[in-house]
């Protein structure tokens, strides 16, 4: 057991810190206007990645510097402490990414890994369909094989960034009389191609972060597929581990930062001429909070340990998904809770809790979570 | 960060399952239940086997987080043993350079921690008392509450006031002035004990107390704490396997209750609160083996987090049982026992919770490590 930092990780540490205080923009300057955000974000991911601090434990060959998972993380907890903004192309770092770095060809890997880590090109995830959501073997999107390249056809949901993307990795049905799991594939389309449809959803907190995308005999050529034709299944469970496992742990940082900022608010608050700080069911519902970021905290490290020694993500990111719920929900409770008038009349606050109430839906449902931990940690039966 | 067991954690860890496994299966425990219970013969055995001085030294490869995994093991099998109060009472002694520090390690002889008294709890001031007469003299009064297996050790390591400051007086129980009444308690492995004293005398080489003596017993209550939630936990562990054994064997309406979601989920959310609660306890012993600026507020995290799961760990155990779990027949009820014990030795949920607000809402915060 280690819980101070190793060499290398103070020095990436250090050199995080060298490079915000070189100017480098922080979350507070984030434009409040969707396109003009996403804008701002780009140009930071950019910058990020020119001073080498995006995924650097992606292998140096295709951008990344091949450190440690760990310094990975390091990088992740001091950008987050600092209050810079989550990166743009998070779906390309945190879950396409990964499975294209463990299952992808060289070309693949030339082609698509530095653009993903300077963010000049967004990826988007085809995975849900109106008809598939926690059962996503039943998805009916279809890749009919034409001899040099697939047709694709049917509708993805939630698809978050799909109308900034350049690419879509899409989970079709490329054999139909195989079983559910077994004839699918993972492909890669181009989101300017033509036949594709973008259609953005406003959200709870309304903000158009996901899209409908509909495919209209999209043309995708052959060399845009991951592994092999029919063995998408494995692949997509690994990307949804990644989105589980050390996603998670950087999510944890940044709802720390939240907690920190939720705390100074209310010093600042009095209620009947009295700081909210003393009120005492005030005090006990932040250091439940806190108490649950922390445990999250360190579930979080142990499952990063494990996938460090093991070189892959383990069933246990379920954990992690339902811990990281639990906290980040309590979190938006307490925000509103604590704050009262000063959340519900106010922007800011009312989004972080209406947020939280993804958490326990995207990236596999809370009830999808306990059936993996229920069946594949505890052995018990398929319900 | 990296919680992973070193080599040598993990051996102890294994070593202890071996040994544990021989010496003190359930049926011991019940042994307690039963009013007939006796455990000398594995205090002797931990004793020889370095138990009780693991983690005290620096330089040992162990650690906090190795006493933690010794607890986790007397937990699942609710063993009858005062392994983290020796713990604590040892770590005070080494602070305060005492002589008796050697024969608290050796368990020659075994120890029982007096430190709850019926009007107080974990942290307050004690109402026991050393007072100094005319010649000298000192003579121990007070009374204690839950002093676990008073009755059969040797030595009694009270926690008692003397000239206006804490310390700890170690009295042996057939000293003139001692009286020690089994009571009943929600662990009847852990033999606990009513304890009075009345003018009971001390010399001053059974004190351990001086300027370090604060300092260690908050650092010690801390070490405590962890290492009782780990033993919480154990027994947690424990429970969930016995339940998830019974939900893939119990038939119901023509099926395993494994297979129904309702049942599926229940013990689905009891492994990972225990996960969650043991990654907290292995933070928290490693925070105070590196006696990081957060190692309190990680040890009070782990506490309020993992008594309260151990609880809810063990109680969803016994609904996955249904009528079987609710027997003492059934081995259940053991382990579901010592669950209850340690969440509240050492302060339960609500004083921890406290603790952690005191800290986190202080103007300079030391509490999220790195």
């Amino acid at each position: 057991m280690r819980l101070t930092r190793s060499d290398a990780e103070r020095r990436i540490a250090e050199e995080v810190h060298s490079f915000l205080s070189a100017g480098a923009a922080d979350a507070r300057e984030l434009p409040e206007e969707f396109d003009a955000r996403i804008a701002w974000l780009r140009e930071w991911q950019r910058r990020l990645h020119e001073a080498g601090l995006v995924n650097v434990a992606w292998p140096t060959e295709h951008g990344g510097r091949g450190a440690t998972l760990g310094e990975q993380m390091v990088v992740e907890q001091e950008l987050a402490r600092a209050g810079a903004p989550e990166l743009i192309g998070v779906v390309g770092l945190g879950v396409v990414g990964p499975s294209i770095v463990a299952h992808g060809t060289a070309e693949q890997k030339r082609r698509w890994l530095p653009k993903i880590l300077s963010g000049e090109e967004i990826w988007c995830q085809g995975f849900s369909e109106p008809g598939a959501g926690s059962d996503l073997a039943a998805l009916r999107t279809v890749a009919e094989d034409r001899g040099d390249h697939w047709v694709l056809r049917g509708q993805k949901t939630w698809t978050s960034w799909a109308q900034h993307a350049t690419w879509c990795a899409v989970l079709a049905r490329t054999d139909l009389e195989a079983a559910a799991h077994k004839g699918i594939s993972y492909l890669v389309a181009d989101m300017r191609a033509p036949g594709i449809d973008v259609r953005p959803l406003e959200q709870l907190t309304g903000e158009p972060e996901f899209s409908e995308v509909y495919f209209d005999e999209v043309a995708v050529p052959k060399d845009q597929i991951i592994g092999a034709p029919n063995a998408g299944w494995s692949i997509a469970m690994h990307s949804l581990a990644h989105e589980r496992g050390p996603a998670v742990a950087a999510r944890a940082v940044k709802l720390r930062v939240l907690l920190d900022r939720l705390i100074a608010d209310a010093r600042r608050l009095e209620r009947d001429g009295r700081p909210v700080l003393e009120d005492a069911e005030v005090r006990s519902l932040l250091a439940r909070t806190h108490i649950q970021l922390e445990v999250l905290r360190c579930q979080s490290a142990r499952t990063v340990g494990t996938m460090i020694a093991k070189g892959r993500p383990g069933l246990e990111t379920s954990i992690d998904k339902l811990q990281l719920t639990r906290a980040e929900q309590l979190l938006g409770d307490t925000a509103l809770a604590v704050l009262g008038p000063a959340a519900t009349y106010a922007p800011g606050w009312q989004n972080v809790y209406l947020y939280s109430r993804a958490a326990s839906i995207y990236g596999g449902t809370s009830q999808v979570q306990k059936n993996i931990i229920a069946e594949r940690i505890l052995g018990l039966p398929r319900s | 960060m990296d919680l992973e067991c070193s080599d040598e954690q993990a051996e102890l860890r294994q070593s202890a399952i071996g040994a544990l496994d021989r010496l003190a299966p359930l049926s011991l425990a019940r042994s307690f239940h039963a009013g007939d219970g006796e455990a000398t013969a594995l205090w002797r055995r931990l004793a020889e086997l370095g138990w009780l001085g693991v983690g005290l030294d620096s330089d040992d490869p162990f650690g906090v987080p190795g006493l933690c995994l010794l607890a986790e093991q007397v937990g699942r099998r609710a063993a009858p043993t005062t392994l983290v109060d020796t713990a604590l009472v040892a770590r005070v002694a080494a602070a305060c350079d005492s002589a008796q520090l050697e024969r608290i390690v050796a368990g020659q002889p075994p120890l029982a921690l007096a430190m709850l008294e019926p009007r107080s709890s974990w942290t307050s001031a004690p109402a026991t008392t050393v007072t100094r007469a005319a010649g000298g003299e000192l003579a121990l009064s007070g009374e204690k509450l839950g002093v676990h297996h008073a009755a059969s050790v040797g030595l009694l390591a009270v926690l008692a006031k003397l000239d206006g400051a804490p310390a700890v007086a170690l009295v042996e129980p057939a000293r003139a002035g001692v009286s020690i009444v089994p009571t009943p308690g929600i662990d009847p492995a852990c033999a606990p004990c009513r304890v009075a004293l009345h003018r009971v005398r001390v010399s001053e080489s059974e004190l351990l107390g001086g300027p370090a003596f604060a300092g260690a017993l908050a650092y010690a209550l801390d070490v405590a704490a962890v290492a009782s939630t780990a033993e919480g936990l154990g027994a947690a562990a424990a429970a969930l396997e016995l339940a998830v054994a019974y939900a893939l064997e119990r038939e119901q309406y023509g099926r395993v209750i494994g297979g129904f979601q309702a049942v599926a989920h229940l013990l689905a959310e009891q492994h990972a609160l225990r996960e969650t609660a043991w990654a907290a306890v292995l933070y928290a012993a490693a925070a105070l083996e590196e006696r990081t600026d957060d190692a309190a507020a990680a040890a009070a995290v782990a506490k309020a987090h993992g008594a309260a799961a151990a609880k809810v760990v063990v109680e969803g155990a016994l609904q996955a049982f249904g009528g079987v779990g609710f027997t003492r027949e059934h081995d259940l009820h053991l382990v579901y026992r010592r669950a209850l014990e340690c969440a509240g030795r050492f302060g339960g949920p609500p004083e921890h919770e406290r603790r952690v607000a005191d800290l986190l809402l202080s103007r300079e915060p030391a509490l999220a490590g790195t």
